[in-house]
Formats: C-alpha cells, sequence, structure tokens
C-alpha cells in the first residue's frame, strides 16, 4: 500500500459514489407542472462533486508510490483499531437503547470503552465500573428530572 | 419594535439576576472546556447545549454567548500553563506565553492574556453595537441572488483557506451540503436522496451532524495510541496563581497602539466567512512581531507577543457574530454552533433579523459584552477546577463525553434517529480527518445548504436569466470573491512568477466594479478606494520587477 494507492481507491470512490447518487436523483418525482424540481439542486452538488473526484484523481496520480514502512503501518493499525473500538462500543450502545434503556445502556457504554482503552488491572476495572456507574446516574438526574427528558425507558424483559 | 425599545428590553432582561447567573455559568463552562487542549469552542458549545433546551431564549442565549465568550478565552490558559493551545485561536500566545510562565511569572503572563482578551470583546462589542444596525440594512438589499452568492463565497473561502488540498476542502462542502439535501426540498416538500427508506424523508438534522463530527473527529484524534489516551496533563505549577491586575493595566495601556491594530485585525477576519480566530491570531501575531521595536524578543516571553494574539481572537469572534445576526451567515464551525444553538431556540438569523427581533439581537451583543466581565470575575475558579480536570485521563474523558453528547442530541427531538445520525456523521468525519479532508467545509456545508437552496430557487422563481448575478452588484461582488477565493492558493503558491505577481492589484480591480454599480456615495467612494489601491499595488510590482531586471543587467 502506498498514499497513491489510497488517493486513487478514494477518488475512484467519490466518483462512483457520485454516479450513484445522480441516478437517485432520476427516481424524484415532482409535482406535474413544477418549474424547478427538487432534483436540480442535489443534481448541481453531485456534479460538482464527481468533477472535483475526477480532478482528485488526477492530482492523486502525481503522488508518490513510495510503500509504507512496518512502523507506519503498526502505527496505522493501532490508531485505527482504538478508533474502532469506541465506533463498535457505540454501535453496540444505539443497539440496546431500545432494549435496555438509555441509563443501563449508557453505563455499559463507558463501561466498555474505558476498558478498553484503559488499564487492565482489578484497580482499574473498579475505577472504570465506578466511572460507568457515577456517569449513568449523574445523566439520569440530569437529563430525566433536570431536563425532564424522556429518555428510552428499555424493554429488557424481551431479552428474556 | 425600534432599536432602541430593542435595546432597552433587551437590557432589563439581561440584567435580571438569572440571566446573569446563567451568563457566568456559561462563561465558566466555556473557560473549563476550552482550557482542555484539543477540545475548541466548538465542542465546549456542543456539551453545554443540552443544558439549555428547556429554557427560554433569554436564558439560553445567555448561557450559550457566555461558553462561547469563556471557550475563547479559555485556550490560553492551557497554552501558558502546559504549552498546548487549549483551542486553535490560542496557538500563538503559545509562542510568547509559555516562555513567561517559565520565568515564573505565571499570574503575569495569564493575567496580561486575560487582560488582553477582555479588551479585544469588550472594543469588538462596541463595534458590534454601531456596525451590525447598518449591516443589518445591508443585508435587506443584498436579495436572493446575491444570498447565494455569499453562501457560494462562504464556502468556496473556507476550502482555499483549509490546509492543504483546496479540491479536498471543496468535495468536503459538497458532502456537507448533500447530507442537508437528503429528504423533503425546502421548497416544494418532495423526497430525493432516500434510497426510498421513509425514515429519511425528514432529512439530517444539522445538529446531530456537527456534534458527531466534532465529538468523534476530535475525541479520537486525540487518541491516537492508547499511551495517548492514558495520559493525563499536569499544571501542579500552576496551582497559587495570583494576577497582578496593576501592572497588567499599565502594560497594556503602554501597549495601547497594539491593543487597537490587534483588535482591528481580529475584528475584519471575523467578519469575513471562514477566517476565523485560528487564522487571525497569528496574522494578529505575525504583524505585532513585524511593528515591534525589538523583534528580535519575540518567543522568548515578551508581552506583546501575548498581547497581540489575545485582543485579536476575541475581537474576532464580535466581527463574526456581526455576520451572524446581520446576515446569518455563520463565518466558522464555531459560529456554525452558535447558530445551531440559536436554532434550537426559535432564533433565526436572516437579513431581516435585525428589524423583526432588536430584543434579541441586542441579548445576544449584551451577552457577548457582558460575559467578558465574567471572564475576568471566574478565572481564578476556573483555573482551580481545570488543574483537577487535566488530572483525568483522556480516555475517561472522552467516554463520559461521548455518552453525554449521545444523550444531549437525543434530547433535541427525543428520537433515537438523531443518534443514529450523529453516529453515522462521526464515523464519516473521523474517515475524512484521516483522509486529510478539512472538516470546517463540511459543517459549514451542512449548515448553508438549506439556505443556499432556498435563495437560488426563489431566485430562479422572480427570473430564471442567469445575467441577474452579474448585474445585481451584491451578487457580482460575492461571485467575484468567490472565484477570486478559489484563484487565491494558486497565487500563493505563484506569487513571484509570471502575471501571478499582479493577483492582488487585479483583484482590487474585478472588486471595485460592483461597489460602483451600487447606490449611494459611499460605495462609489470604497470603489474609488479599491482602484487606488489597486494602481498603487500594481506600481509597486511592476517597480520592483524593473529594479530586479535593472540590476540583473548591471550584474
Amino acid at each position: 500500500m502506498s498514499n497513491r494507492s489510497i488517493a486513487l481507491l478514494l477518488a475512484v470512490f467519490l466518483m462512483g459514489l457520485s454516479a450513484l447518487l445522480f441516478l437517485q436523483t432520476f427516481q424524484v418525482q415532482n409535482f406535474p407542472g413544477t418549474r424547478f424540481g427538487a432534483e436540480i439542486w442535489p443534481r448541481a452538488i453531485i456534479v460538482s462533486m464527481g468533477l472535483l473526484s475526477l480532478i482528485l484523481f488526477i492530482q492523486s496520480l502525481k503522488k508518490s508510490n513510495a510503500r509504507f514502512n512496518a512502523q507506519t503501518i503498526q502505527a496505522f493499525f493501532e490508531r485505527e483499531r482504538i478508533a474502532w473500538s469506541v465506533f463498535a462500543c457505540f454501535l453496540v450502545f444505539l443497539w440496546l437503547l431500545p432494549r435496555l434503556g438509555a441509563y443501563p445502556a449508557g453505563g455499559l457504554f463507558v463501561f466498555a470503552v474505558l476498558t478498553i482503552l484503559g488499564p487492565k488491572t482489578l484497580r482499574f476495572a473498579l475505577l472504570h465500573l465506578g466511572v460507568a456507574a457515577g456517569s449513568s446516574v449523574v445523566l439520569w438526574v440530569l437529563f430525566s428530572q433536570v431536563l425532564k427528558v424522556i429518555a428510552p425507558a428499555g424493554r429488557w424483559w424481551a431479552l428474556l | 419594535m425600534t432599536l432602541f425599545d430593542g435595546f432597552l428590553l433587551a437590557l432589563s432582561q439581561m440584567t435580571e439576576p438569572y440571566n446573569l447567573l446563567l451568563l457566568g455559568a456559561g462563561v465558566l463552562a466555556g473557560l473549563l472546556v476550552g482550557a482542555i487542549p484539543g477540545f475548541s469552542i466548538t465542542m465546549a458549545v456542543v456539551i453545554v447545549l443540552p443544558f439549555t433546551y428547556g429554557m427560554e431564549t433569554t436564558p439560553g442565549l445567555a448561557i450559550m454567548l457566555g461558553v462561547m465568550v469563556g471557550g475563547i478565552s479559555g485556550g490560553l490558559v492551557s497554552a501558558m500553563l502546559l504549552g498546548i493551545p487549549g483551542t486553535p485561536a490560542s496557538v500563538a500566545t503559545t509562542f510568547d506565553g509559555l516562555p513567561l510562565v517559565r520565568k515564573g511569572e505565571q499570574g503575569y503572563a495569564l493575567g496580561l492574556g486575560l487582560w488582553a482578551s477582555c479588551i479585544g470583546g469588550f472594543v469588538s462589542g462596541a463595534v458590534l453595537f454601531v456596525l451590525a444596525p447598518p449591516l443589518g440594512q445591508i443585508g435587506l438589499e443584498i436579495g436572493p441572488w446575491g444570498y447565494f452568492s455569499l453562501i457560494l463565497f462562504a464556502l468556496t473561502i473556507t476550502a482555499s483557506l483549509s490546509d492543504g488540498n483546496m479540491v479536498k476542502g471543496l468535495i468536503a462542502a459538497c458532502v456537507g451540503l448533500l447530507a442537508s439535501a437528503v429528504g423533503e426540498d425546502q421548497v416544494n416538500g418532495i423526497s430525493r436522496l432516500t434510497f426510498g427508506n421513509g425514515d429519511l424523508d425528514g432529512g439530517f438534522a444539522y445538529l446531530p451532524i456537527l456534534i458527531g463530527v466534532f465529538a468523534f473527529s476530535q475525541l479520537l484524534s486525540d487518541m491516537p495510541t492508547r499511551a495517548a489516551a492514558r495520559r493525563t496533563l499536569s499544571a501542579e505549577a500552576a496551582t497559587n496563581v495570583r494576577i497582578p491586575h496593576l501592572r497588567v493595566l499599565k502594560q497594556l495601556l503602554k501597549h495601547w497602539i497594539l491593543t487597537l491594530r490587534s483588535i482591528a485585525i481580529g475584528v475584519f477576519v471575523g467578519v469575513l466567512p471562514a477566517a476565523g480566530a485560528s487564522i487571525s491570531n497569528l496574522i494578529s501575531y505575525d504583524q505585532a512581531r513585524k511593528n515591534s521595536k525589538n523583534p528580535e524578543a519575540f518567543g522568548t516571553g515578551t508581552e506583546e507577543g501575548i498581547i497581540a494574539p489575545e485582543s485579536t481572537n476575541n475581537a474576532t469572534m464580535g466581527g463574526a457574530l456581526m455576520v451572524l445576526v446581520a446576515l446569518g451567515i455563520p463565518g466558522d464551525a464555531a459560529a456554525a454552533a452558535v447558530l445551531a444553538a440559536l436554532l434550537v431556540h426559535d432564533v433565526a438569523p436572516s437579513p431581516t433579523f435585525m428589524t423583526e427581533r432588536p430584543d434579541v439581537v441586542y441579548v445576544i451583543l449584551l451577552a457577548f459584552v457582558i460575559g467578558h466581565i465574567f471572564v475576568l470575575l471566574l478565572q481564578s475558579a476556573a483555573l482551580k477546577i481545570f488543574i483537577r480536570i487535566v488530572g483525568i485521563p483522556i480516555y475517561i474523558l472522552a467516554g463520559v463525553i461521548l455518552l453525554y453528547t449521545g444523550m444531549g442530541v437525543f434530547a433535541i427531538n427525543n428520537t433515537s434517529f438523531d443518534i443514529w445520525t450523529m453516529f453515522l456523521f462521526g464515523m464519516v468525519g473521523y474517515l475524512m480527518m484521516r483522509l486529510d479532508f478539512p472538516l470546517a467545509p463540511l459543517i459549514l456545508g451542512t449548515v448553508l445548504g438549506p439556505i443556499g437552496e432556498v435563495n437560488l430557487m426563489r431566485a430562479m422563481q422572480i427570473s430564471p436569466d442567469l445575467l441577474n448575478f452579474a448585474t445585481r452588484p451584491w451578487a457580482l461582488l460575492f461571485l467575484t470573491m468567490a472565484i477570486l477565493s478559489l484563484l487565491f492558493p494558486f497565487a500563493k503558491a505563484r506569487s513571484k512568477s509570471g502575471y501571478w505577481k499582479y493577483f492582488g492589484p487585479v483583484s482590487f480591480l474585478l472588486l471595485a466594479i460592483p461597489m460602483f454599480m451600487m447606490q449611494g456615495s459611499l460605495r462609489p467612494i470604497v470603489g474609488a478606494a479599491l482602484l487606488l489601491a489597486a494602481a498603487w499595488t500594481a506600481y509597486r510590482k511592476f517597480s520592483k520587477t524593473s529594479h530586479s531586471h535593472e540590476d540583473l543587467r548591471h550584474g
């Protein structure tokens, strides 16, 4: 893998996305007699994006084709592992939200993120548990009691 | 309601103890979030916004404006004590702030920054009071053609000022515009780009997009490795800081020209779309060094190096607010976050905002000015809490903040769809950040997309003739500025070669044309001044070139 190949892949992806979205604008059903249809604005943006992606593609051809060294690749994967672990935790939180309710799901999310990113010792596990429980309680007080937000209550019994 | 009635009403509201208390709380929150390295003013607004959902307009605005003012002032604390700017607006403050702190002058350094910030805020607030009404009148003249061109200019200049690749900046703006185009259109209410998914008919609300993009990308960029995620930022040296106010004020009085010049730079940059405090503080520092009697002292802990950027960054916010209240156009991502806060409270800035809701406009202006007094009063309290917060590892802050912002997003419309939007755009924002796309054009595209579409359609329905963009002076002015902003990176890269060195004079010349097309007497005078500037800069470039040719000829 090199900088050039990443840039080329990106440009091709953006051109493909533009083409897909452009095709989608033909599905717009305007009212009869509409002077300027609802597809005009997105179409103008999509065409601009397609052209810019083409320029990006041409620019990418001039980039260096030197391959990344092992150290760069290792740092890249560590960074991505952290980021995507957080995203995965958030996805699980979203899945649990209507099932467990906002505050238990939120507490689990905080605990999971802290456990993944923090030191893995008993002392820190207890600290993470405390932070997660504390966050849930503070959130409940703040949103449900102070701001009067009706947070998802959950149907945890449906999981049984 | 006249402007004066509006001012009196706003003054009575803003002097109520409850609103003052909320303004103070907002300032304190802004000071704390702004002081944490990596957490920008946008982040501060995003974190505090959910608190204000249930509030009336004035208290809600008081707290949000407080966050804004506190956020920009808070950045100087970590810039000086840790050498890490709390916000991009305080980058230049580290150059001389940290050396002065290392000389053992923590209180003096902090005091200089604080007072310079507050004076910058006060003066720009005064400018705001004077210039916002006439700017609001101009807003009424612009019309849909001019408005659409202004939005185009805001997007192109944001992309061209983005670090690195302008093409990527423009693509990011397109992504933002497309995100705002999903769902029912603004004019006819027809669905588009939904791929048949009924949930998307309502489109994406832009606050979840903004929060997703900033919360995820910023927090994740602060944790590139596990070791970085677990680090704490210690500021133990600053536990007992006393500010020598009298000494600081004497120093500021000594450098009053520098302070005023820095404020002028700040207001000017703030008025320009896209060019926020992250740029103005560096320009101001550079100008201070060039005009200083001791330029070699810069970087060693000189007072001028602190006064210049700190008075500028707060003044920039005043300039950005001016454009926001007068035209409804946010200058940068931080102003977009403030606009989001205004919309949550049913306040939608537009060209008619000044005449329709002068009371709300003056609440904003008064909150901005009074907020700076709170900055001075609350800095010591904020410093004590700040020292405790920076002792918490970043990964703990990140986990708790992500949950908190997720719930905050849910509370906007009480729907989980908004948290999904935040998640989706969090990933989009993170990927774009990793692939070196600037995020500010994405946010501005999302905010400005609907306004742009409505104005374009309105213009086309009045007259489909595209020549209107060239024959209407405001439209022509902003279109010219948009084109020049696209050419600017090329001109900057080739400023010494060929015809590109005449980019400056030609720009002045082109900008003079619409000024002569405008009514009244002041604008043609501005046009004439631009022509003179064009002639002068062209003469200087030309004489420089002929001198260098002569030098070459004489060996």
